[in-house]
């Protein structure tokens, strides 16, 4: 699946990035690299949702991130 | 047509999951003596020789004595037991009267708070909200093994990790790594040493910070990596492995969207064998729990702030079970919970951390789990009752799905472990934490169908406008007992409540749709406490006064119809699950037949008005 959004970063637990998408929906970032994790960045995201994943920092569904480029 | 009405209502009450039909009977026996050993102080008469006057006294009395210390020969202080079989004022009206005795009273426990000597104690607010001083004047939780499933704990120097300063002296049991499968779970995130630390950092030594169940043992097991994540597998495995190494409770403080069953079992497993499990609710800020906290079994933690309300980030629902404190920094970061971790761009750095989450609320309520064992509660229900019951008393509010019995009280709790072997009501048990499948899990997983949904809060008012504007045309053309919308309004309101409806913040208005979310045989338990059901709300005679309402007033017959069949799907379901939690009907032999003979009076209630809108 494709999405698109802005990347912050949560204060919940250890800290977590998180994908705020354009109607509100937050999604844990996962996968990718570095240069994914920047605040205030806007991404055009391709991943998967993974339903049997299990996070410290429960801020959203995990987005496994296979590809991403900044918009 | 009838029978299709039926079925479908049947099928509502079931996939509803209808949360309160069956919560389990716990009936567990609880033996906790009351812990006081009855002793007497005693001073006696000036003498030139108080030590043969006190050999006198135990020679001449049934009780035994001994010096208070070694001045009691000059002081004439002296301690005594109580002989076996008498009472406090049988001792003391004989030993009033005994020559040698000056005064004798019952000996009064003095006890200071414990204020532990770790330097930024200070800064650990949530200790004091949740009342530690008085609660460490009696338990430390030596003896007691808590298994944090989480990222590690920096408990032990191997390779490039190091022990954390303030857990050196706290004590560690042999745990397991689920990620590298390895016998080595360090910590290269920081987030578990954290949870750890709220548990059991070492105390009163000096260094940094408190923890709870300071005298506890930790049972570190790595089940996520050094980003945070893992899976409901590793963790299923790590569950087991705990309670099989002798955990009694277990923390999570991690979670995620979609249920397991594997995780289930794992979590239904450990709580049969005699370990609580403590999960963090989540971190959503929504009313949706995460798994594992959402399981059967699980005791579900929300998160409070300093204030004692619900932090902006917690999730809540109806499995909540208690709250806790677990930070919330919007005013600036000492809101947060403060213990030692590691610095996760350097693993054998530590660093002293403010965090906040649901994550940091969880550990407050294992560690206070680990407080009740070591002061003598024997399974983890009675553990969780007491630690509702104490929650409950603080707050005085009944549960709520927010807070669920309320904001953690950890002495309060270790005096309701102590009070409970007194007579008088028990508190009861959360409705759903001890539910089957098919009561809150189901129930859970049918709100969060449409929850899990990303236009879920559009769906639900698409379908709460959809349902008005039904019921609104319907009571114009007064379809006459088909399957229209007012039949169906009524149907759910009964059988499952409206429990996809919005929910705003709160109120009188949050506080009435509450009550419609839920299936109308169950309002009793929402005006009058979770505990177990008034045979009266679960009986025909709400539809009988409605079937009346129904019978005259023309436009309200079609609702009033589906009323009666849905409360009558809502009996049958609670009749099949076969453990209705009836008041005054402990035996199902009496509440069976109750609820069978009852539905078929809704039916005919139900039938009679379907008859009449037909005829009129």
């Amino acid at each position: 699946m494709k999405l698109s959004g802005k990347v912050e970063r949560v204060d919940l637990g250890m800290g977590a990035f998180v994908l705020v998408t354009d109607g509100g929906e937050r999604y844990e970032l996962h996968g990718g690299d570095r240069g994914m994790k920047k605040p205030g960045q806007r991404l055009e995201v391709e991943g998967e949702i993974d339903s049997s994943a299990v996070t410290s920092a429960m801020a959203g569904p995990v987005l496994r991130v296979t590809r991403y480029r900044a918009i | 047509m009838r029978k299709l009405v039926f079925g479908l209502a049947l099928l509502m009450t079931v996939g509803s999951g209808s949360a309160w039909a069956r919560p389990e009977v716990s009936g567990e026996a609880v033996d906790v003596r009351a812990g006081q050993s009855y002793e007497l102080a005693v001073s006696l008469k000036p003498s030139a020789d108080l030590a043969g006057e006190l050999r006198a006294l135990d020679d001449a009395q049934p009780e035994s004595f001994i010096f208070n210390s070694a001045d009691g020969d000059r002081t004439g202080v002296a301690l005594g037991d109580l002989a076996p079989g008498e009472t406090m004022a049988q001792a003391l009206a004989r030993l009033r009267a005994d020559p040698r005795v000056d005064v004798v009273e019952p000996l009064v426990a003095v006890h200071a708070d414990f204020v532990p000597n770790d330097p930024r104690y200070a800064e650990q607010w949530n200790f004091k909200q949740i009342h530690m001083e008085q609660a460490w004047n009696q338990a430390q939780g030596k003896g007691v093994t808590v298994a944090v499933i989480d990222t590690g704990i920096a408990y032990e120097d191997y390779g490039e990790f190091r022990q954390v300063p303030d857990l050196k002296g706290s004590s560690f049991a042999k745990g397991y790594n689920f990620v590298a499968d390895t016998a080595h779970p360090d910590d290269d995130n920081g987030h578990g040493t954290h949870v750890a630390g709220t548990i059991a950092q070492a105390t009163n030594n000096g260094e940094g910070v408190a923890g709870i169940a300071f005298a506890a043992t930790l049972m570190p097991i790595k089940v996520l990596n050094a980003d945070g994540a893992g899976n409901s597998a590793d963790i299923a495995d790590a569950i087991h492995w705990a309670v099989d190494h002798g955990a009694q409770v277990i923390n999570m403080s991690l979670g995620g969207g979609a249920p397991s069953k594997i995780m289930a079992r794992a979590v239904a497993y450990a709580r049969k064998k005699g370990a609580v499990v403590v999960c963090a609710a989540g971190n959503m800020g929504r009313g949706v729990v995460e798994y594992p906290a959402a399981y059967p079994g699980a005791v579900a933690v929300s998160a409070v702030g300093r204030g004692g309300a619900l932090a902006p980030y917690s999730s809540y629902g109806p499995q909540i079970a208690l709250a806790a404190p677990g930070g919330d920094k919007s005013q600036g970061p000492a809101g947060g919970i403060l213990q030692q971790t590691i610095d996760p761009s350097d693993p054998a750095k530590a660093v002293y951390a403010y965090l906040q989450g649901t994550s940091m609320a969880a550990p407050h309520v294992a560690g206070a789990a680990a407080l009740l064992f070591s002061a003598g509660a024997k399974t983890p229900a009675e553990v969780e009752q007491a630690l509702f019951a104490g929650a409950e008393q603080a707050g005085k509010r009944g549960w709520n799905d927010r807070l669920g019995y309320g904001v953690l009280d950890v002495a309060a709790s270790l005096q309701a472990l102590a009070d409970h072997a007194k007579p008088g009501p028990r508190p009861e048990m959360p409705k759903v934490a001890f539910g089957d499948a098919a009561g809150g899990g189901a129930r859970a997983a049918s709100a969060r169908l449409l929850q899990a949904n990303a236009a879920h809060g559009l769906a639900k008012f698409a379908l709460a406008l959809l349902l008005a504007v039904g019921v609104a045309a319907s009571l114009r053309k007064r379809e006459r007992g088909t399957l229209g919308p007012a039949l169906l309004a009524g149907l759910l309101l009964s059988a499952a409540g409206l429990w996809f409806l919005p929910r705003p913040g709160a109120g009188l208005g949050a506080g009435l749709l509450g009550l419609i979310e839920i299936p109308l045989p169950d309002w009793g338990r929402w005006l009058f406490g979770p505990g177990r059901a008034s045979p009266l709300f679960y009986s025909a005679l709400i539809p009988f006064g409605l079937a009346a309402v129904g019978y005259f007033w023309k436009a309200s017959r079609s609702v009033m119809a589906g009323v009666c069949i849905g409360f009558a799907a809502f009996l049958g379901y609670c009749a099949w699950s076969g453990a209705p939690a009836i008041s005054f009907m402990p035996l199902r032999i009496v509440a069976i037949p109750w609820l069978l003979v009852n539905l078929g009076l809704c039916l005919l209630f139900g039938r009679a008005l379907l008859r009449k809108e037909r005829l009129s």
